[in-house]
C-alpha cells in the first residue's frame, strides 16, 4: 500500500511564523531561520514529514507575502476582460517580468501554492485584520486551492479578541476550517486538529493524513512513557543510593560531598536524556547548577531554600550545612535498629540471604553509618524533573526562549510535594544494589528483575501523573 | 574515478550487514550489548556514520537500532565478546555433560553395589537412578507451570550459565566483555529465550547423566551376575506384583523383557535363598527399560521441546525500544521529518544593499498645514489627530486598504493649500513590509512633500516581549524608512496611546518647525537673531573685530553655562601665554567637532576655524565690557586669524584682505558657534551628528541680512528635527 504524498504550501504575511510552524510540525528546532524581523525567509524550502521513515507529507516554507495590495492591483490590471479565468491571469503574471522583479517574492509564493495540494495560511492572531491581509486572502482565493487559515500566537492575551475578528473575516471569505495553533506554546490537540481539518478538505489524501495522525498520537504516547521511564530510573537510582562511611568527621564530610555530587550529576544526565528524547538542543536549557549565585538563591538540589521554593515541607526541620538534604541511618550502640528501613533490611537479609543485606548489618555493628538522600530532596528531584517534562511537552520547537524550571505548582506534582511517596520508593530505599550510583557495574543494575518491576511500577505512576497534568489523553478513547 | 566513487558510496547506501530479513537474535543481542555498553559508560556512543546508516534504511525503530549497532566501530569487538561468551557457555555445557555422564555412571556403579553375585534390591537401584532426576523433573515442571519467575536460578542450566559468564569475565576483563555478559543476561531475563535455553541445558545434563547410567548398567549387567530381589516389611506380595507389573507395562510394550507375576513372586527376598536365575534377565530388562522409558525418553522429548521453544522465542524476541537506552535513539534514528532543501532560491539581487539616500537637509516648506494619517494602526486612545498647540492639522484619517491609499493621495493633491509635510503614523507592532514601504515611497515621490514617520504602539510591542524586540523593530522601521527615502531624522518613536508632556513636546518639535524655544531655555533663536542684527549693521564684508564682537554677543547669551562650553572649546583663560597658539587650538577644536563630510568643504573649514578662533576671543573677553579692538592682548588679532583661516582653506590667494572676512563664512561661522554653544552638554559625537544633520554640504552664498535670515530659519528647522530625532526636544 503506497499512500499518495501530500504537498502543502505554508504561506502568510511576513513575520507571522511560517518557519516556526514548520519547526513545530517537524520537531526540528534547526529548520530554516527564525527571527522577529521581516523577510527572514526569502526562499522556498521544503521538508517531508515521515511516518516510519516514509515521507507522507511535504511542507514548503515560503517567503512572506509583503505587498499584497500592490500585487492585487497588478493582477487586476493584467485581467483585460472580466471573463478571463483568474488562474489564467496568475499564470500570465508568473511568466511576466514583474514576477522576476517587483513581485519576485510574491511570485515564489504563488508558484508554490499552485504546485501544492493545499495552502496553510499562517496568521499572527495578535494583529488586526488589515487591508493587506484581506488582499492576501483574495489572492490565495484566486489560486483555486484549498486554504486552511492557522491562527498563530493564540496563547498571547492580545489574541483573545483579535482571533474572533479573524474568524469573522475568514468566515466572510468562506474559510471556515480555521485552526488555532500556537507554534511556541505547543498543544498536541491543536496539531491533530490541523491535520484533521486538512483531512476534511482533501478527500484524496484522507488515508495519508490518517496515517500521520495515528503516528503522531503514537509518538506522543511513546514520548510520555519514555519520559516517565527516565524519571523512574533516576528516582530509583537516587532513592536506593546509599554510602556507608565510618563515623569520623572528616571522612563523613567528604562522603557527603561526593554523594551530593553524584546525585547532581545523575540529575543532569537525566536532563540531557530528556532533552534528546524531546528533540531539543541542550542550549535550550538554562542550566541552573553551575552558577554559584543561583545555588545561593535556592536552585541547588541540596539547598533547604530550594525545598521552600518548590513548596516541599522538610520533615523534622531541614538540617543545615553539609547535612542538608541528606539523611543518616545512624545507630546507637548497635542495638537499636529502629528505623523501618533498617528493619526491612534486616528482614530482607534474613529472608533473602543476600550478601548486601548481610554486609549492611555487619557495617552497623562495626560503627559505620549510612548516608542517603532525604525524602524531601527526593521529592524536590521528582517535582523538578516532572516540571521539566511538562515544560518540554508544552514547548513548540519554534520557541526561542530558554527552558527554565519554575517552581509553579503543576497538577501532576501534587502527589510528589505533599502526598505519600509511592511504595516502590520505599523498596528502593532498602535495596542499595538497585542504584547505579556508586555501583561498579552500573549497567548490570538494570537487569535486576525486582528493580525492573519496581521501575515499571514507578513509570506507570509518573506517566499517569503526566497524562493527568497535561489535561489531554495521549491516546484517544 | 567512477568506480572509486561507487566504492566509497556503497556502504552508506546499502547497509553492510545485508537485507532486513537477516535480523535475528544475534543482531538484537548485539544491539542490546551496545545499549549495555553505553549505559555502563554513562554516555551514548556518538558516531554519525552509524546514525546515518540507520536513518537510510526503511523500517521501524528497532530495525534502525540494530543497523546502528552493526555500524558502530565497537560492533566487531562486541560481536566477538558475545561469541566468546557463547563459546564459554558451550565449553561449560560440554564439561557439564561429561561430568554428568561420569556422575551417572558412578551412580549406577554405586547402586548396583561393588560385589556381584549377592542379591540386589531392584527398587533401591531404580530409585537411586531415577529418583533424583524425577524429583528435578517435577520441580522443573512446577517452575514452568507456575511461570513467570523468569529464570530458575537454582536450576542446573542457571548454574551452567552463571559459570559461563564468570568464565568469560574471568578470562577477559573489560567493558566490552561486561556489556556482552549483561546483554545476554538481559535478553535472557526479559524473554522466554532464557527460560528455554536454561531448561534445555538442564535436560541435556540430565540426559547425559541418564545415558551415563544406562551405559554402565548395561556394561555391568552384561559382564556380571546379579540377583534382583525385592523385600518388604509391611507391604503385601500382591502390592509388589501389581506395582512391578504397572512399571513394566510401557517397557514391555517397547520390547524389553520384564518379569511376569510368577518371577516377581519368586524374587521376594526373605533373608536366605537365591533368586531364580531366569528372573535376573527379566529384571535387568525391566531396569534398562525403565531408565529408557522413565528417564531418557521424557528428557529427550523435553529437550526437543525446549529447543523448539527456544527457537520460537528467539524468533519472537524484540528489543524493548521503550527502554531509556533505546528510546533516546528515536530522536536520532527516527526523524519526524527529512529536509527536502531549498527548492526556489532567493535571487542574488535581493542581497544587495537597499538604495542609499542622501541624508541631507529637508526642503520643508514653512507654509501650509501639516497632513497626518494613520497607516495600518488602531485609532489611538488619545485624541486623533494628537492635540498639539502648534500645527494646523490636515487630518487624512486612517489608511488600511487599497481604497484608503487612493483616497489619501487624492486628498493631498486636491487640498486648498498643499501640506508642508505629511506625518505618517505607523504601528511598531506590525512588521515593516515592502507594501508599506512602497506606499510611503510613492506618497513622498508623487506629492513632493516630505514625509515624517511617527512610530506608535511601542508600549504594546514591549508588553509582548523584551526590550530587544522593540529595539530591533525600531531599527527595522528605520531601515524601511531609509529605503523609502525618508531619512532617519524624520523617523521618531512616539507612543500616541500614551502621550506624555515630554513626548507631546517632542512631537510638536518634529512637526512644527517654528515652535518657540524648547523647555531648557535655549538661546538658539536669540543667537540667530543676534547674527541677523549684526549682519544688518555691517556694511559689506565684516572685519575680524566685527566677527569677534558678534561671537561675543552670542557667547553672552550662554554666559550662565560658560564653564561647560569653555571646556568644550578648550579655551585657556589665562591672560598670558601665546595668543596665536590659543587661536590655533580653538580653530582645531572647532574643526574636530565638524562631521567628516563638512571637513571636505573649504568654506565650512574656514567657517569652523573662524568660529573656533574667535570663540576663544569671545570667551576670554566676555568678562570685560570693552570693545575687543580696544583690548591690548588681542592686538594683531586680524592678521593672525586671517593667516589661520587661510591655512585651513589651503587657499593662499584669498581674495579677502588681511582683516576682512568672507560674508558667507562669517555668517556660517557665527551660526556654527551658536550651534555648538547650544549643544554644549551633549557628548561630542552627538554634537557632530547633529551638525551633520543640519548642515548642507556647502553653505549657500549669503550676501545680506535677508539671505542670512532665510538660511538661518532653515537651519533652525533642521536643528529642531535633529534634536527631536535625538530625543532631546
Amino acid at each position: 500500500m503506497t499512500l499518495p504524498i501530500l504537498k502543502v504550501a505554508v504561506v502568510g504575511h511576513t513575520n507571522t511564523g511560517k518557519t516556526s510552524l514548520l519547526r513545530t510540525l517537524t520537531r526540528d528546532a534547526g529548520f530554516g531561520e527564525v527571527s522577529n524581523r521581516p523577510a527572514t525567509t526569502r526562499h522556498v524550502e521544503g521538508t517531508s514529514l515521515l511516518v516510519d521513515g516514509r515521507p507522507l507529507v511535504e511542507l514548503y516554507d515560503t517567503p512572506g507575502l509583503e505587498d499584497s495590495i500592490g500585487l492585487l492591483e497588478h493582477l487586476d490590471s493584467l485581467r483585460s476582460d472580466r471573463h478571463t479565468d483568474w488562474l489564467e491571469v496568475l499564470r500570465q503574471f508568473l511568466g511576466s517580468p514583474a514576477a522576476q522583479g517587483e513581485f519576485e517574492q510574491e511570485a515564489k509564493v504563488l508558484r508554490q501554492v499552485l504546485g501544492s495540494d493545499i495552502a496553510l495560511y499562517v496568521i499572527d492572531a495578535r494583529e488586526r485584520v488589515l487591508g493587506k491581509h484581506r488582499d492576501e486572502l483574495e489572492i490565495l482565493g484566486r489560486t483555486a486551492k484549498p486554504v486552511v487559515p492557522i491562527l498563530n500566537f493564540v496563547a498571547s492575551p492580545e489574541a483573545r479578541t483579535r482571533s474572533l475578528q479573524w474568524r469573522e473575516h475568514l468566515a466572510r471569505v468562506n474559510m471556515h476550517a480555521v485552526v488555532e495553533f500556537d507554534t511556541v506554546v505547543f498543544n498536541e490537540q491543536g496539531e491533530l486538529r490541523l491535520f484533521e481539518k486538512m483531512q476534511t478538505l482533501l478527500d484524496h489524501f484522507h488515508a495519508t493524513l490518517g496515517a500521520l495522525i495515528e503516528d503522531r498520537i503514537r509518538q506522543r504516547a511513546n514520548l510520555i512513557h519514555a519520559s516517565a521511564d527516565l524519571l523512574a530510573d533516576l528516582l530509583i537510582d537516587v532513592a536506593a543510593y546509599k554510602v556507608t562511611v565510618p563515623i569520623d568527621g572528616q571522612r563523613t564530610v567528604e562522603a557527603m560531598e561526593s554523594l551530593k555530587q553524584a546525585v547532581r550529576e545523575r540529575e543532569q544526565q537525566c536532563v540531557q536524556a530528556l532533552l534528546e528524547l524531546h528533540r531539543f538542543r541542550s542550549e535550550d536549557y538554562a542550566t541552573e547548577e553551575l552558577s554559584l549565585d543561583e545555588v545561593e538563591q535556592g536552585l541547588d538540589l541540596f539547598n533547604p531554600a530550594s525545598l521552600k521554593q518548590f513548596g516541599i515541607r522538610a520533615s523534622g526541620g531541614a538540617a543545615a550545612g553539609g547535612m542538608a538534604g541528606l539523611a543518616v541511618d545512624a545507630m546507637t550502640g548497635g542495638a537499636s535498629l529502629g528505623a523501618a528501613a533498617a528493619l526491612g533490611a534486616t528482614m530482607g537479609a534474613l529472608l533473602s540471604s543476600s550478601r548486601t543485606h548481610g554486609r549492611r548489618i555487619m557495617d552497623r555493628m562495626r560503627g559505620f553509618t549510612e548516608l542517603r538522600v532525604s525524602d524531601a530532596t527526593l521529592r524536590l528531584l521528582a517535582v523538578r524533573q516532572i516540571g521539566l517534562v511538562q515544560a518540554l511537552l508544552r514547548r513548540g520547537h519554534a520557541s526561542q526562549e530558554k527552558i527554565r524550571l519554575s517552581a509553579q505548582a503543576e497538577t501532576g506534582q501534587k502527589s510528589w510535594k505533599t502526598g505519600r511517596l509511592p511504595e516502590v520508593m520505599g523498596q528502593a530505599r532498602v535495596n542499595p544494589h538497585w542504584s547505579r550510583l556508586g555501583s561498579p557495574h552500573s549497567a548490570s543494575v538494570d537487569s535486576n528483575a525486582a528493580r525492573l518491576a519496581a521501575r515499571d511500577e514507578l513509570t506507570g505512576f509518573i506517566e499517569a501523573g503526566l497524562l493527568d497534568s497535561m489535561g489531554e489523553a495521549a491516546l484517544p478513547g | 574515478m567512477t568506480s572509486a566513487l561507487n566504492q566509497t558510496r556503497s556502504p552508506a547506501l546499502t547497509p553492510v550487514h545485508g537485507s532486513p530479513e537477516e535480523f535475528g537474535l544475534e543482531q538484537r543481542l548485539l544491539a542490546e550489548a551496545v545499549r549495555q555498553y553505553e549505559e555502563g559508560r554513562g554516555t551514548p556512543v556518538n558516531e554519525p556514520q552509524a546514525d546515518i546508516a540507520a536513518r537510510e534504511i526503511d523500517g521501524d525503530l528497532e530495525r534502525r537500532i540494530m543497523v546502528r549497532a552493526q555500524s558502530l566501530t565497537i560492533a566487531p569487538a562486541l560481536t566477538g565478546a558475545l561469541q566468546q561468551l557463547h563459546h564459554a557457555v558451550a565449553l561449560v555445557v560440554v564439561v557439564g555433560l561429561i561430568i554428568a555422564a561420569v556422575t551417572g555412571a558412578t551412580t549406577a556403579r554405586m547402586t548396583l553395589g561393588p560385589e556381584a553375585g549377592g542379591p540386589v534390591n531392584f527398587f533401591w537401584v531404580l530409585g537411586s537412578i531415577l529418583g533424583v532426576q524425577t524429583l528435578a523433573l517435577i520441580a522443573w515442571l512446577i517452575s514452568i507451570m507456575a511461570k513467570p519467575g523468569v529464570i530458575a536460578i537454582g536450576s542446573l542450566g542457571g548454574i551452567v550459565f552463571a559459570l559461563g559468564s564468570r568464565l568469560t569475565r574471568w578470562l577477559h576483563k573489560g567493558p566490552i566483555q561486561i556489556a556482552a555478559v549483561q546483554a545476554m543476561g538481559s535478553v535472557y531475563a526479559r524473554s522466554n529465550i532464557g527460560r528455554w535455553t536454561l531448561s534445555a541445558i538442564s535436560h541435556g545434563l540430565w540426559l547425559a547423566f541418564l545415558i551415563g547410567c544406562l551405559l554402565l548398567v548395561i556394561l555391568i549387567l552384561s559382564t556380571k551376575q546379579y540377583g534382583f530381589v525385592w523385600e518388604t516389611t509391611i507391604l503385601s506380595e500382591r502390592t509388589y506384583i501389581s506395582l512391578t507389573r504397572t512399571l513394566a507395562l510401557v517397557p514391555e510394550a517397547l520390547g524389553f523383557t520384564t518379569p511376569d507375576a510368577g518371577q516377581i513372586a519368586a524374587s521376594q527376598w526373605t533373608g536366605e535363598g537365591k533368586p531364580p536365575p531366569q528372573a535376573g534377565e527379566a529384571w535387568s530388562g525391566l531396569l534398562v527399560g525403565s531408565i529408557v522409558v522413565y528417564g531418557i525418553l521424557p528428557r529427550t522429548l523435553l529437550l526437543g521441546l525446549c529447543l523448539l521453544g527456544r527457537w520460537r522465542a528467539s524468533r519472537r524476541f524484540r528489543l524493548d525500544t521503550t527502554r531509556p537506552g533505546f528510546s533516546h535513539l528515536r530522536s536520532r534514528l527516527m526523524p519526524v521529518a527529512r529536509p527536502i532543501g531549498i527548492v526556489d532560491r532567493e535571487p542574488a539581487s535581493h542581497l544587495e544593499q537597499p538604495d542609499r539616500i542622501e541624508e541631507g537637509p529637508l526642503p520643508i516648506q514653512t507654509e501650509g498645514p501639516t497632513a497626518i494619517l494613520g497607516l495600518e494602526i488602531e485609532p489611538p486612545q488619545s485624541q486623533w489627530p494628537p492635540r498639539l498647540d502648534g500645527p494646523d492639522w490636515l487630518d487624512l484619517g486612517f489608511v488600511d486598504s487599497r481604497g484608503d491609499r487612493r483616497r489619501v493621495l487624492e486628498q493631498i493633491n486636491t487640498a486648498a493649500t498643499a501640506p508642508r509635510m505629511i506625518v505618517v503614523v505607523c504601528s511598531l507592532t506590525s512588521t515593516p513590509d515592502r507594501g508599506t514601504r512602497a506606499f510611503i515611497h510613492d506618497l513622498q515621490q508623487s506629492t513632493h512633500i516630505p514625509v515624517v514617520m511617527v512610530l506608535t504602539e511601542g508600549q504594546r510591542l514591549r508588553s509582548r516581549g523584551n526590550g530587544d524586540q522593540l529595539r530591533q523593530r525600531i531599527e527595522d522601521w528605520h531601515q524601511l524608512a531609509k529605503t523609502a527615502q525618508v531619512p532617519d531624522s524624520r523617523v521618531m518613536e512616539i507612543d500616541l496611546d500614551h502621550l506624555t508632556e515630554a513626548s507631546r513636546a517632542k512631537l510638536a518639535r518634529l512637526v512644527c518647525a517654528d515652535a518657540r524655544a524648547g523647555p531648557r531655555g535655549r538661546h538658539i533663536e536669540q543667537s540667530f537673531q543676534v547674527i541677523v542684527e549684526h549682519v544688518s549693521r555691517w556694511s559689506g564684508q565684516p572685519g575680524v573685530t566685527e566677527q569677534a564682537e558678534l561671537q561675543r554677543a552670542i557667547a553672552a547669551l550662554y554666559r550662565a553655562e560658560r564653564p561647560a562650553w569653555q571646556d568644550l572649546l578648550r579655551v585657556d583663560l589665562k591672560e598670558s601665554g601665546n595668543k596665536v597658539e590659543q587661536l590655533k587650538t580653538g580653530a582645531h577644536r572647532m574643526i574636530e567637532l565638524l562631521p567628516e563630510r563638512l571637513r571636505h568643504n573649504r568654506r565650512w573649514l574656514a567657517a569652523g576655524a573662524l568660529a573656533g578662533a574667535l570663540g576663544c576671543v569671545a570667551a576670554t573677553t566676555l568678562v570685560t565690557p570693552a570693545a575687543i579692538a580696544a583690548l591690548p592682548a588681542w592686538a594683531g588679532l586680524g592678521a593672525a586669524v586671517s593667516s589661520l583661516v587661510g591655512s585651513f582653506r589651503k587657499d593662499e590667494q584669498s581674495t579677502a584682505g588681511p582683516t576682512v572676512i568672507d560674508f558667507t563664512e562669517a555668517v556660517s561661522g557665527a551660526a556654527l558657534f551658536a550651534l555648538v554653544l547650544e549643544l554644549q552638554g551633549c557628548d561630542e559625537v552627538t554634537i557632530t551628528r547633529i551638525i551633520d544633520r543640519v548642515a548642507e554640504d556647502e553653505p549657500p552664498p549669503i550676501n545680506g541680512p535677508d539671505a542670512a535670515r532665510r538660511w538661518l530659519a532653515g537651519l533652525r528647522q533642521r536643528l529642531d528635527l535633529a534634536l527631536a530625532a535625538e530625543g532631546m526636544a
